[in-house]
């Protein structure tokens, strides 16, 4: 009879209680705002990156060491969307591409700023104990030319797609656990003047 | 007290670096800070850990050239350290955590 009652105690355990504890648990309001603000932090310094790419006084081998940088914070195949006044099609590129491109342009001073970085779809736990939400971004662009005049601006409101998953790492002998934020693709949603 | 000061060394130390490097007036500077930074650490990797509450949460680890040069981006210093271990008279690794 004992053993009959622990077969199924185990049997009970195996199906649910060790499941359970595979998987993380649900956060604390606590900790959830603290993500919450990690994944935020890492489009901030997104938008530190794009400033510095695109800026003409950035030194060559600092962009490029940036550009480094800021394709980390990203998925593997996340594209960006650019968007131009003068044309209606927005144009998707592979992280490394658009910011090699935005090194590029062909002016000769470049300000890019972005402001009211914000959560439009607050992060949601999937089934697979992925964090998913949507922050959005309000970018101004101007370009100078040689002579200092405003030869083009524009205003675009762009949303970024943000994953945070749960992952582990061999620090020291040890096993760390660290909250992964990656960027997915960042959509275009809207371009004006000002 | 003196022991004290001695175990405290490297905290200082780091933190020092990483305001200067914050606050650098151009690439040139920070980049002579971090170079400066660099010899307190084993190696250019020496993995750096950064706790983002008291409940054991941390950011994707880093190595120590990675983040004198994410701090030399941001222009800003949001984190104070937290542990730090020694081999060899030379940090092994760092732990940060973010000040809120």
């Amino acid at each position: 009879m004992k053993k009959i009652l622990f077969a199924l105690a185990f049997a009970f355990f195996a199906l649910t209680g060790f499941q359970s504890f595979a998987q993380e648990p649900e956060l604390t309001p606590e900790r959830k705002h603290d993500i919450d603000s990690l994944a935020l932090e890492k489009v901030r310094d997104l938008s530190k990156y794009v400033k510095i790419v695109g800026s003409k006084d950035t030194p060559w081998s600092e962009a490029n060491r940036v550009i480094d940088r800021a394709e980390e914070l990203f998925a593997p195949d996340a594209e960006i969307g650019v968007s131009s006044l003068a044309k209606t099609k927005i144009e998707y590129y592979k992280v490394r591409q658009y910011l090699e491109r935005l090194m590029r342009l062909n002016y000769d001073r470049v300000e890019i700023d972005w402001y009211k970085i914000q959560y439009v779809s607050d992060l949601q736990r999937q089934p697979d104990g992925t964090y998913v939400g949507v922050i959005t971004v309000f970018q101004t662009f101007k370009g100078y030319d040689a002579e200092g005049r405003l030869v083009y601006q524009d205003t675009t409101k762009k949303d970024v797609t943000v994953y945070v998953k749960r992952k582990e790492a061999q620090i020291g002998g040890r096993l760390i656990g660290f909250w992964d934020v990656m960027l997915g693709d960042m959509r275009v949603k809207e371009t004006a003047l000002k | 007290m003196r022991e004290l000061e001695e175990m405290n060394k490297p905290k200082t130390g780091v933190e020092d670096f990483l305001l200067q490097i914050a606050n650098a007036k151009d690439v040139n500077v920070a980049n002579r800070a971090i170079n400066e930074a660099l010899k307190l650490f084993s190696s250019a990797d020496t993995p750096v850990l950064i706790l983002i509450n008291n409940y054991g949460d941390y950011d994707k680890p880093t190595t120590a050239e990675k983040y004198l040069n994410y701090i030399k981006d941001q222009k800003k210093v949001g984190v104070k350290v937290n542990n730090v271990k020694m081999e060899n008279g030379k940090i092994s690794e760092l732990e940060l955590k973010v000040v809120k």
